[in-house]
């Protein structure tokens, strides 16, 4: 068990946040010291004009110098603290700068999140906040959204399990620039958010019906304000109301003016501004469902960022959050009609080898997780051509979103698929020569892996399956369960064994 | 019938009730139980009291007059007329408790003191010796500090020279000799000589016990001694009291220290409100009157020494027990001050000044500042003790290299300049100084202590309704509350990142702040009674503060009364409210105490249907604390604090002794209970007393726990 104070500062497109609280690992729970935000203008300029301007840079830096003074006072050092930024940020043409400018001024290093991390961190807020509420929630699809300045997270969850994951162009600070380029009426408003609501639904739909979502679950600051005044419901860490509730009240909310909203609601003068955007925007999509209840959690990003640094890789949320990355895999694997049962045969032998070979690779779990979507997705590239199936593999992975997988990640999953046939990496593969040295030689383990586990089951029958390795002087012996299958495989062993020898300097016999 | 409440005639005059405040105290000074020099230090309040009344309130009516005679043509509501007559019933009321003050002195305490054998010599009953003596020591330490003034023909400098509030000596000389100067070189028809500031008001005559002689008639019986040749005519003593109601000019000024340092210079030159002095030579008075544009009602002649204040100092250099209030046993800290962290974790610590000792939060601040694992110290500072030993350990933390940050208000009345002085000095010590903020005052008390236990942050906070000034904690009954409640620490922890800048939160769990949602609170937990309240379990507002003045506040009690709610209110100052008014308040008492200690704390009760809410705040209800400045009301979470607290409060109604209760008169009358009377100071005190024996005698002894080794 370990006890720590620990900080995340977000810096996101309408403000820069910071949470600083307790830690503790063992019991897996945080108890939050500070919560405070300070409004900027970094969403309204990425949005509008591409990049962030130097006034607005300045204004960040004055800010962090202030939660700087705060850290500070909670023992907390500047490289101790946890810097994420999100889409404004990631959008911004200049960011590389901007992070390099807060870094020599402040001391605070950056770290920007891809969309899909941080759906990884509200998939983390929604399952703390709702555990009382999970059976409830497996037995039927369920939606998450949250609305942010310039993008709109969605996760859909079809009965427990994660079927699609996105992130969209669709945040409050992109509808009010675009309000305002027309005439500002409340039907211009709301013609607008239903247009851009409706492509996204009907993307949406195409994966799961919206139709058969029973419940919302919406994240953010704008439901959390409208739970938070209205009345609602609450349970410690979540407030539940109907789908109703939800749309009357945010109908009222959006009426008040800004500076109604800023008296009543204590709230800072650019939050008003998007506040009511926002809640259209979540009224209109779960106008498009058919839910009669809503979640609000009291958790934010943030929250869900401090608990994946608690959480232990036991915990059941741990366990439960790999299973909704491989069945989001599954379910791209399935929207590409690949061989299930071939995928699945590979998946099992792969992690075998992974698991019995643990002494000769030392990767870490994280790689296990790589290794196993590698193997369910190595054919998907079969869709379009089987000829060369292996490189359309690669593009449709390095292309798809996959929950909770970040992009260096994807395009390792995507070069190990590659390579699970064929030759061998070449400097002019571009995706493998993104990667960087540590993560060249992750993949040439991983693939060197498929390539093994995928021969296994070269005429996709499956029946042959590895039982154990072990090693002997200079060669490794996998020993399988069929050897008389395997005599006929003899020749395609020994061809695809040769990434192998290559990568882990030992010769390779299967029996 | 139910009568209206907006109708103006029920709300009390606010200079009449501060009047009507300072006549208890005048009344205390009265009783002959009361120790004699005790009495001497009421009627020294009073002076100061006073004194701040024309510094403050009547400049107010001054300008409001000011402004009426510019808008005459317009007004209609007559309110130049009404303005001139209160003003004329203000002064005429303040003479006659200035005479009965003086009465008093002369005949009671002055002639008291002689019988235990302190004696205030007139120069009629110098001894040579004595005369020798004081002679020399006019000679050799007082005139080198004068500067006099000579005035020739005109007087204008004059206006300029003479500041607020201090003594001056006003001298002519004979005729004949002006005369005879002004064939030769100009001469000075009249001189001012200006008390010095740093001399003491009373001497000791060494050789003997107890007897002391005032500086007064020290520099009377020698200045004709500056002018050698010359003869004094007419000599007065006089102060003027000026308007004082000014105020930094937050807008337009940028530096807000050097801004404040310019107040303090203009206070001393404002307008004059009145005079006060002595001497027998009306013809001088009313001269030096003249200067300063003060018609007859606005001198006060009086028969003794002028301002009464100094004699605390004669207060504080004699020792004759029996002339004061038996020392006050305090209740110290039961524990090891080393177990402070451990005794506040385990439940929250409330103090009630002056009864528990201040002692546990200055140790607070010590304990602190040498803690390595203490972090960071914020707190805000309204008023300190001069040396104060809190300032002294913020300075030391700093110095050690922890955060230390003090909200510190400089614009608390009549303290700025000390508080500029310690102010810079926590600065260079390399604390974050925090000059409160623009145009609200910061008279919130609170701090809080950020400190690593085991790997992790936790918090203690301290939240008051009294400054953290160990010397007025004597004095001042108080309520000052230690816990390590997270939540209330949150709290504390959100409102200091407003103060400083951080944040824009206007609203807490456990707190309520001022400007953003106190009145509103108030105003709803008033509405939550009248909504609970039935005929047969009636709502209860019980509150205790120093003064109520709010009308929108008022209002809402009216109405409250008027469902029936019962009101008790402890307003110990300016009530504004009218109790007693069928109709209206008659479910409403309002009772008040002036006593040994000065009547400080607010806290307010609602009984909520059962459930019983508790406040302490630091805020009154009048209209500067809701809307002017920074305030916090907590609401007190600790079952065992909540308890404390109404036992507390409760006693305050069942006081017979000091209490007095507000008539629809809008008089205080004394509680005509002739049988065994209560006194709940002096319960407190026995309390304490008791608290005190059993502390000292029965230590209590806990273990020492092993410290765990970090990991």
């Amino acid at each position: 068990m370990m006890q720590k104070t620990t900080a995340v500062l977000e810096i996101g497109s309408s403000g820069i946040r910071l949470l600083i609280a307790n830690i503790n690992t063992g019991t897996e729970l945080f108890d939050i010291l500070e919560n405070e935000s300070k409004p900027t203008m970094l969403g309204s300029d990425v949005f509008l004009h591409g990049m962030v301007s130097l006034p607005v840079i300045n204004e960040c830096v004055e800010t962090l110098h202030v939660y700087k003074e705060l850290l500070q006072s909670y023992g907390l050092h500047v490289r101790q603290v946890h810097v994420i930024a999100t889409s404004a940020l990631r959008e911004a043409s200049n960011k590389d700068n901007f992070v390099d400018i807060v870094l020599m001024r402040t001391g605070f290093k950056i770290k920007i999140l891809e969309d899909l991390e941080e759906n990884h961190y509200m998939y983390f807020a929604v399952m703390h906040a709702l555990t009382r509420e999970s059976e409830n929630l497996t037995a039927k699809n369920a939606m998450v959204i949250e609305t942010g300045g310039g993008s709109t997270e969605i996760l859909l969850i079809k009965k427990g399990q994660i079927e699609a994951v996105h992130s969209f162009q669709l945040g409050t600070i992109r509808i009010a620039s675009a309000v305002q380029a027309v005439d500002g009426f409340p039907e211009s408003i709301n013609r607008i958010i239903q247009d851009q609501v409706s492509t996204i639904v009907s993307k949406l739909n195409a994966e799961l019906p919206l139709q058969s979502i029973e419940h919302v679950i919406i994240m953010g600051s704008d439901a959390r304000l409208l739970a938070s005044t209205e009345h609602v419901d609450f349970y410690d860490t979540y407030w539940k109301l109907t789908t109703q509730e939800f749309i009357t009240n945010s109908e009222k909310l959006a009426q008040y003016s800004e500076m109604q909203c800023i008296q009543q609601f204590d709230i800072d003068a650019c939050d008003a501004v998007t506040m009511r955007y926002g809640l259209l925007i979540l009224r209109e999509f779960i106008r498009h469902t058919h839910a009669d209840t809503v979640f609000i959690p009291v958790y934010s990003m943030r929250e869900g960022f401090l608990l994946s640094l608690v959480v232990s890789e036991k915990n059941k949320i741990q366990n439960e959050l790999k299973k909704h990355i491989v069945a989001s895999a599954r379910s791209i694997g399935k929207k590409f009609h690949f061989d299930e049962n071939h995928a699945n045969w590979v998946r099992k032998n792969m992690l075998k080898l992974f698991d019995s070979l643990e002494f000769i690779h030392h990767l870490s779990k994280r790689d296990r997780l790589l290794a196993e979507i590698a193997a369910l997705l190595h054919d998907i590239g079969v869709y379009i051509r089987s000829g060369s199936h292996h490189k359309h593999s690669e593009y449709i992975i390095s292309n798809s979103e996959i929950f909770s997988i970040s992009n260096e990640e994807r395009i390792m999953i995507a070069c190990i698929a590659r390579y699970h046939r064929k030759g061998g990496p070449n400097p002019s593969h571009a995706n493998f020569m993104y990667l960087d040295k540590a993560d060249r030689i992750r993949v040439l383990k991983l693939s060197a892996l498929l390539r093994i586990a995928d021969v296994l089951d070269h005429n996709h029958n499956q029946s042959i399956r590895v039982v154990s390795a072990e090693r002997k002087s200079n060669t490794i012996i996998i020993y399988t369960d069929n050897p008389y299958e395997l005599s006929l495989l003899k020749q395609d062993i020994e061809k695809k064994a040769d990434i192998f020898e290559y990568v882990y300097g030992y010769s390779l016999t299967v029996v | 019938m139910m009568k209206d409440s907006n109708l103006e005639e029920y709300y009390g005059n606010r200079e009449k009730a501060i009047l009507a405040f300072n006549k208890m105290i005048l009344e205390e000074a009265c009783k002959q139980d009361v120790p004699l020099l005790e009495r001497l230090k009421f009627l020294s309040i009073l002076s100061g009291n006073l004194d701040e009344f024309f510094m403050i309130r009547v400049s107010g009516l001054r300008s409001a007059l000011l402004e009426d005679q510019v808008s005459a043509i317009n007004d209609k509501k007559g309110n130049q007329g009404r303005h001139k007559e209160l003003l004329n019933e203000l002064y005429q009321e303040v003479h006659e408790i200035h005479a009965k003050q003086y009465a008093i002195l002369n005949n009671e305490i002055f002639p008291g003191l002689e019988m235990y054998g302190v004696k205030i010599l007139k120069p009629d009953n110098w001894s040579a010796e004595i005369y020798q003596y004081l002679e020399t020591l006019f000679v050799n330490e007082i005139a080198p500090l004068l500067t006099p003034i000579a005035v020739f023909e005109n007087t204008s400098n004059v206006f300029t020279a003479i500041g607020n509030l201090s003594l001056h000596a006003a001298f002519w000389f004979k005729e004949e000799e002006i005369q005879e100067y002004k064939n030769n070189e100009p001469s000075p028809s009249l001189v001012f000589i200006q008390f010095p500031k740093n001399c003491n008001r009373f001497y000791k005559i060494p050789t003997l016990q107890n007897t002391f002689v005032l500086l007064d008639d020290i520099i009377v019986t020698f200045c004709a001694s500056l002018y050698p040749g010359r003869e004094i005519a007419d000599i007065i003593l006089f102060k003027i009291t000026r308007d004082a109601d000014i105020s930094v000019d937050e807008l337009n000024d940028d530096d807000f220290v050097s801004a404040m340092e310019d107040v303090l210079i203009n206070r001393q030159l404002s307008l004059p409100l009145r005079m006060t002095c002595n001497g027998t030579s009306d013809r001088l008075i009313n001269y030096v009157a003249q200067i300063f544009n003060l018609h007859e009602q606005e001198i006060f002649r009086f028969n003794g020494p002028l301002d009464l204040k100094a004699f605390m100092q004669l207060y504080d250099t004699i020792t004759i027990e029996e002339l004061k209030f038996p020392t006050l046993k305090q209740a110290t800290f039961p524990y090891d001050f080393n177990e402070l962290w451990d005794a506040v974790k385990r439940d929250d610590i409330l103090l009630q000044f002056p009864y528990d000792s201040f002692e546990t939060v200055e140790k607070l601040f010590e304990l602190a500042a040498k803690d390595p694992d203490v972090l960071a110290i914020k707190t805000t500072l309204y008023r300190v003790a001069p040396d104060s030993s809190i300032v002294r350990s913020l300075t030391k933390a700093a110095r050690a290299g922890k955060q230390v940050t003090a909200v510190v208000e400089l614009k608390a009345r009549f303290d700025e300049a000390l508080n500029i002085h310690w102010a810079s000095k926590l600065e260079q010590a390399g604390a974050i100084v925090v000059y409160g903020v623009m145009h609200y005052k910061i008279h919130a008390k609170t701090c809080l202590i950020i400190r690593r236990e085991r790997n992790t942050i936790k918090r203690y906070s301290y939240i008051a309704t009294g400054n953290l000034n160990e010397k007025t904690a004597q004095t001042y009954v108080d309520i000052g509350l230690l816990t390590a409640h997270s939540g209330i620490c949150h709290d504390v922890s959100s409102f200091f990142n407003v103060l400083t800048g951080l944040s824009t939160k206007k609203s807490f769990n456990h707190l309520v702040m001022a400007p953003f949602s106190l009145r509103s609170k108030i105003e709803e937990l008033i509405e939550r009674e009248i909504a609970k309240s039935s005929p047969e379990q009636p709502g209860l507002i019980i509150a205790k503060l120093n003064a109520l003045n709010d009308y929108a506040i008022i209002q809402a009690l009216y109405r409250a009364s008027q469902h029936g709610v019962h009101i008790k209110l402890f307003v110990r100052g300016i009530c504004q409210l009218i109790p007693g008014i069928p109709g209206l308040s008659e479910t409403i008492e309002v009772r008040s105490l002036v006593g040994r200690f000065l009547e400080h704390s607010r806290i307010y009760y609602f009984r909520n249907g059962g459930t019983e809410d508790l406040y302490v705040s630091s805020a009154d209800w009048m209209e500067r604390n809701f809307d002017k400045r920074v305030e916090l009301m907590l609401s007190i979470q600790s079952q065992q604090a909540k308890e404390k607290v109404k036992a507390i409060l409760m006693l305050y109604f069942k006081d017979t002794k000091q209490a007095r209760i507000l008539g629809s008169d809008m008089e205080w009358h004394s509680i005509s209970d002739t049988g065994n009377q209560f006194s709940v100071q002096e319960y407190f005190m026995h309390n304490a007393a008791l608290q005190h024996v059993k502390n000292i005698n029965k230590p209590l002894l806990i273990p020492r726990k092993k410290k765990h080794n970090p990991r």
